[in-house]
């Protein structure tokens, strides 16, 4: 056995993929059909579920529209801000 | 000053005298007087704030800038040009849309006239009812844009 040996430790951290969720918030610019478009055209939703999303901003003044991995999450905020409607991002609590 | 869809799938925007081409320069000098880009970079999520503000933001700035820059041009070559006749397409019609939505974040922003409100003309200070006005007008192109050209 050599005078030195070398030891390699190997730490494994656990990474969680932690899903992000997307959220469009209310504004009294934007116009219904407009945020309605947007949310299919951006995320592929079908209308009526396009629709209820944009409604659910209308009245409640946010909607989750995508829950999913941080860098998809990033990219369809841009798009969102792209077409000029509020959105962020959170960690799914 | 006239707009209307046209039987080709376009949007006409016929500019009949010195008030409709201050009116429609407005659009420009309101979507310039915000800065959505930012406005946006400060809502994000502390976690992803920065980067945020380093690389999203610039570019958002520049695309909305080269949506009223466009719309500018379109403006000023019809003028220029003596027709006074200005013609939207499917191409141009989201860039329309944008930069008219620019002003309209921007007049909402200054103003703060709140969702659905009416105002009256009395006992308005003149250059916030002008811009709701504004507002106004450039909401019922938009409406056009997206009944006609845009779905």
């Amino acid at each position: 056995m050599a005078e030195t040996d070398t030891l390699t430790l190997t730490r494994t951290t656990p990474s969680l993929d932690v899903p992000w969720n997307v959220i469009v918030h209310d504004d009294p610019v934007n116009l219904m059909d407009y945020v309605t478009m947007v949310l299919m055209r951006v995320f592929g939703h079908e209308a009526a579920v396009a629709e209820r999303m944009m409604m659910e901003v209308h009245t409640k003044g946010k909607s989750v529209v995508w829950s999913g991995g941080r860098e998809k999450a990033e990219f369809y905020v841009q798009q969102l801000h792209s077409h000029q409607l509020k959105a962020t991002m959170e960690k799914v609590a | 000053m006239k707009v209307g869809p046209t039987l080709d799938g376009r949007l006409r925007i016929d500019a009949e005298d010195e008030d409709d081409w201050f009116l429609l320069g407005c659009i420009a000098k309101d979507a310039a007087g915000d800065s959505l880009a930012e406005r946006y970079g400060e809502i994000m999520d502390g976690e992803v704030a920065e980067d945020w503000r380093e690389y999203v933001v610039p570019d958002l700035a520049e695309q909305f800038e080269g949506k009223v820059v466009g719309v500018q041009r379109a403006i000023d070559e019809a003028r220029e040009g003596g027709s006074g006749q200005i013609w939207v397409t499917r191409e141009t019609a989201f860039d329309w849309y944008g930069a008219l939505n620019l002003a309209r974040l921007a007049l909402e922003e200054r103003y703060r006239f709140g969702p659905g409100r009416v105002l009256k003309r009395a006992n308005q200070d003149p250059e916030r009812y002008f811009a709701y006005i504004r507002s106004g007008f450039y909401s019922a192109i938009q409406s056009m844009l997206l009944g006609n050209l845009m779905k």
